[in-house]
């Protein structure tokens, strides 16, 4: 509880007033020679009980009184929680804010969000305790400090505004307590604001470990957990994928598959009613719903014949959150899916070959190439998807070659060679091979089912990583990546590393029979090397579907959007809102992540985990709450005053006067 | 005559003569009935003649009517002996409104009516005798009819003093063991004590066949307990003190004593005494009037 009048409150002792009138009456006592003194004592003995309750009942609520008296002139401000109880104003006051899609989710009578509520409860609760500390915001798109010099501010920065973007919750945390280390910040309290969404918080991430180290280390730092926990039921979201244009009898088509999924358990069966906008032109398509997901494989759009390219998007009508309603897509003649596979065993890069140069779609080109690693500067970099490099991790000329190929939007699959090596690359290098202390393969922790290459199929199943043995796999020192499969024993079989574009994955075992069984249980392998070559195909060719937050706000400058839509965003912001644009003589699409369309959040236990050791207050509200983080209650203590003064009146009552009865009685 | 025996009073109460409500066993001829026949005036029953009979007793009447003869027998007359019992506990010096003031007390109110009802009782010829119980039976006069003997019970009332715990119970026991004969006791006593104690002093009386009166002394104070400040209360009959809230215990107190006043009431109609609740502010003459009355014949 915070006082605005603190002063006050140096009068707290005279709490302590009535006893001390008690004490004074006492020794003021009149003394007076009695006679019938055994119905005194009689009298005492039946009111002990009794009496002495009335009395401390007299006492507490005279001394309530006074309590209630000085606390309401000190103007107590207070929350709907006991948390935010210290009379000591923070130094800085810093302001983590998730501004992913989810957060979107919105009451649909005011149209307020999950992040507007959050911002709006803030500035109310630094303006209502007229707090003095320095502001402090981060965001989850642009992860830096952006000071704040007026609370008023708050709701109008495009720093708070929406974003179609994703949250990396741990690294975000991670550059708050870089900015606590770097700054004397002093006593500071952390509000962070947050849905909890799984695919934010990355729970298994080894980052918080240090996360949690440093803060809990600190002193004066006391964190606020603004939670909104609660999914909306039947939120519609729409994607789109495998957008390709090919010729058909009447001439062309537009080929896609679309997926709605649906947040809450629900079988109910619901109509959609889907809009499919294609170069401006619009039709409807109905569709229904049953479960969590619909997938529509296959869906054809006829095109002119000579349209070879252009953009649309899918709309879904409005619901709780509009930020996953529309999805955006452009296509163009398909690029050629050209792998480049660099290893210098003839057996393992055959596999490779086979799961990356067989089709998965039929109307694309497929090509995959090997190279011995002494050729690889032969590599045609301009037109690779993918490149499997399965060899000593390079250095010099072909590294910086590398990192300029994922830069531009394409992915690398990195395997180990027999002999790994020490050279660091993407942050990551190989180590050791290791197998199993015990039996003849390793044993996997969950792997990542919601995003990227060992996501479940559109349908829902998840693929039979299961069924996959590692005999063998080599150890990988990485930091500043995303571990999408893991072994029990901690070494990542599959990591991504963090990249603003494209993507670099490691993977620690090979397909080959002395490794693991990859290639006779072929289809994890044979999906993860096709999505990865799709990934890295999304790159070539004019059409690029890109995520929102992975482009760099330098490169949308020269962007022009297509569509009406996305000439309403600003510039600096088209990187992380979604928008129809062409740039670069490539056609772009930017789109939300789609981990941000599953409504997994985090439980309390996974939450007590990640934030172990870490002194923390949740404090759970809903979208439009009317909750307060704080407010001035004096007029409770007011209310407690006065209700106290009428307990003692009450309690002080004397008993009601005794009619003195005629002593003279005669019996004879 | 002493101060605390008032002429006028004495006066206003020479009407009302003092009688028992039972035969009494006197020593000499008086005006109160007698268990056995006498020489009164009033007719009692006729019995046969038996040889050694007084001839003058004969009732010639009766003879000349029926041919026998009858003895015609009278009530006896005698005088009565009349036991004060005064209780000079410590608690007896509570006076009026609590004050402690010579002339204000119950002790004082006491010895009006004990003095006052000694000297009626002596003006009619009855023995007077008196018992003061303090904390020990302290003093026995044993009831005797000269004018010397009044006198000699008047010093003794004006001399007595409260001090010290009741011992009332073991006077009035020993007053019902020690008097021998048919008696009028006489208790001024503000009974401060466990009722059913009483119950057997007065059973005890009774069995010995005592006509037995008690004037109860209280005052309003003692009754109402209307105090608004903590008091320190100090016993009178010797007790620690006690410091009080009067406020907290008041409703306590009231109860207390009515279950006392019933408690007595009860034990009053069981043992048939004659009971007179007095309270120290009214003139004792009222008090008085009213013992006399209900006695009259």
């Amino acid at each position: 509880m915070i006082f605005l009048q603190s002063a006050f409150l140096f009068a707290l002792p005279l709490i302590g007033l009535p006893i001390l009138i008690h004490l004074i009456n006492q020794n003021r006592h009149k003394t007076i020679p009695w006679a019938a003194t055994m119905f005194l004592l009689q009298a005492k003995r039946m009111a002990k009980g009794m009496a002495r309750l009335r009395y401390i009942l007299l006492m507490a609520a005279r001394m309530l009184a006074i309590a209630g008296l000085i606390f309401a002139v000190s103007r107590p401000m207070a929350g709907g929680w006991l948390g935010l109880t210290s009379s000591n104003s923070p130094e800085v006051t810093i302001i983590v804010l998730d501004r992913s899609v989810s957060m979107e989710e919105q009451q649909v009578q005011t149209s307020e969000t999950k992040r507007s509520t959050a911002l709006k409860k803030l500035a109310e609760l630094v303006r209502t305790s007229e707090n003095s500390s320095r502001l402090v915001l981060f965001d989850s798109v642009t992860q830096q400090p952006l000071e704040i010099r007026s609370v008023d501010e708050l709701e109008e920065l495009p720093e708070a505004s929406s974003s179609a973007t994703s949250t990396d919750v741990p690294a975000l945390m991670q550059q708050v307590v870089e900015y606590l280390e770097n700054n004397d910040t002093g006593r500071t309290d952390i509000w962070v604001c947050s849905d909890l969404r799984q695919n934010d918080w990355s729970p298994n991430a080894g980052r918080w470990e240090a996360v949690r180290r440093q803060l809990s280390a600190r002193e004066g730092i006391r964190m606020f957990l603004l939670a909104y926990p609660d999914v909306a039921a039947d939120n519609l979201a729409v994607s789109v994928s495998g957008v390709h244009r090919r010729e058909s009898l009447d001439g062309a088509e537009l080929v896609m598959d679309i997926l709605v999924t649906r947040s809450g358990a629900t079988e109910q069966e619901q109509s959609v009613d889907l809009t499919v906008v294609i170069d401006g032109a619009r039709s409807r398509l109905p569709l229904k719903i049953t479960g969590d997901r619909l997938v529509r494989k296959g869906h054809v759009i006829p095109l002119d014949s000579d349209t070879r390219e252009g953009w649309g998007r899918v709309e879904l009508p409005r619901d709780a959150n509009m930020k996953d309603n529309v999805f955006r897509f452009v296509y163009a003649e398909p690029a050629v899916r050209k792998t480049v596979i660099v290893s210098d065993d003839d057996r393992a890069a055959e596999m490779f070959k086979v799961a990356a140069a067989t089709a998965s779609d039929r109307s694309l080109v497929y090509e995959a190439e090997i190279l011995p690693s002494s050729s690889a500067s032969a590599i045609g970099w301009e037109e690779s998807a993918m490149i499997i490099w399965h060899a000593p991790i390079p250095d010099g000329l072909i590294a910086r070659q590398l990192e300029d190929f994922v830069a531009s939007g394409r992915a690398v699959m990195f395997y180990p060679p027999d002999n790994p090596g020490d050279q660091t690359l993407f942050n990551a290098s190989w180590t050791d091979w290791v197998t199993p202390e015990s039996g003849d393969h390793f044993t996997f922790k969950p792997w990542r089912t919601d995003a990227d290459l060992l996501a479940n199929a559109e349908s829902g199943t998840p693929l039979p990583v299961g069924q996959v043995q590692c005999h063998r796999a080599c150890g990988l020192d990485v930091e500043m990546a995303t571990s999408l499969w893991q072994l029990d024993n901690g070494i990542p079989l599959l990591s991504r590393a963090n990249t603003d574009q494209g993507a670099a994955y490691f993977c620690s075992t090979l397909p080959t029979p002395a490794n693991s069984n990859l290639v006779t249980n072929g289809v994890t392998f044979y999906v993860m090397t096709q999505r990865a070559l799709a990934r890295g195909a999304g790159a070539l060719g004019r059409a690029r579907l890109l995520e929102a937050g992975s482009v760099s706000a330098e490169t949308v400058v020269d962007w022009s959007p297509l569509d009406d839509l996305s000439n309403d965003v600003w510039v600096s912001q088209r990187g992380n809102m979604g928008g129809l644009f062409e740039g670069g003589e490539r056609l772009l699409a930017v789109n939300r992540p789609l981990t941000e369309d599953s409504d997994r959040v985090v439980t309390d236990d996974t939450l007590s985990q990640v934030l172990a050791g870490i002194e923390y207050k949740r404090i759970d509200d809903e979208v439009g709450g009317a909750m307060q983080l704080a407010s001035e209650v004096w007029r409770t203590f007011l209310i407690l005053m006065i209700i106290a003064l009428i307990a003692e009146a009450l309690l002080s009552v004397p008993e009601q006067a005794v009619k003195s009865r005629p002593l003279t009685e005669v019996t004879a | 005559m002493r101060d605390f025996i008032d002429p006028g009073v004495i006066a206003r109460l020479s009407g009302l003569a003092m009688d028992a409500r039972q035969p009494m066993i006197g020593s000499v001829s008086g005006r109160h009935r007698s268990p056995t026949r006498g020489s009164s005036l009033e007719f009692s029953e006729y019995r046969k003649y038996v040889p050694g009979d007084d001839t003058r007793r004969l009732d010639w009447r009766a003879w000349g009517r029926s041919d026998r003869y009858y003895i015609k027998e009278y009530e006896a007359d005698t005088n009565l002996r009349m036991c004060l019992v005064v209780d000079i506990s410590g608690s007896m010096n509570f006076g009026l409104d609590g004050s402690q003031e010579a002339g204000k007390s119950k002790l004082d109110y006491a010895r009006r009516l004990a003095g006052t009802l000694a000297y009626v009782a002596a003006g009619q010829g009855d023995a007077v005798g008196l018992y003061t119980a303090g904390q020990q039976f302290k003093r026995e006069i044993r009831p005797k009819r000269s004018p010397a003997h009044l006198k000699f019970v008047l010093d003794e009332l004006g001399e007595m003093a409260g001090d010290g715990e009741t011992g009332l119970p073991d006077a009035l026991h020993q007053v019902a063991e020690k008097v021998a004969q048919r008696a009028l006791v006489v208790i001024i006593s503000d009974l401060f004590m466990d009722p059913e104690t009483l119950r057997g002093c007065f059973q005890h009386l009774k069995y010995r066949r005592h006509d037995v009166a008690v004037f109860h002394l209280m005052e309003q104070s003692e009754i109402d307990f209307e105090f608004d400040r903590p008091v320190r209360f100090v016993d009178l009959e010797g007790g620690g003190p006690l410091l009080v809230d009067p406020t907290t215990i008041a409703k306590q107190y009231r109860r207390a004593v009515q279950e006392y006043l019933e408690q007595m009431k009860n034990i009053i109609r069981d043992t048939e005494v004659d009971y007179h609740r007095v309270s120290i502010a009214e003139h004792y003459a009222e008090p008085l009037s009213r013992f006399l009355l209900a006695r009259k014949r």
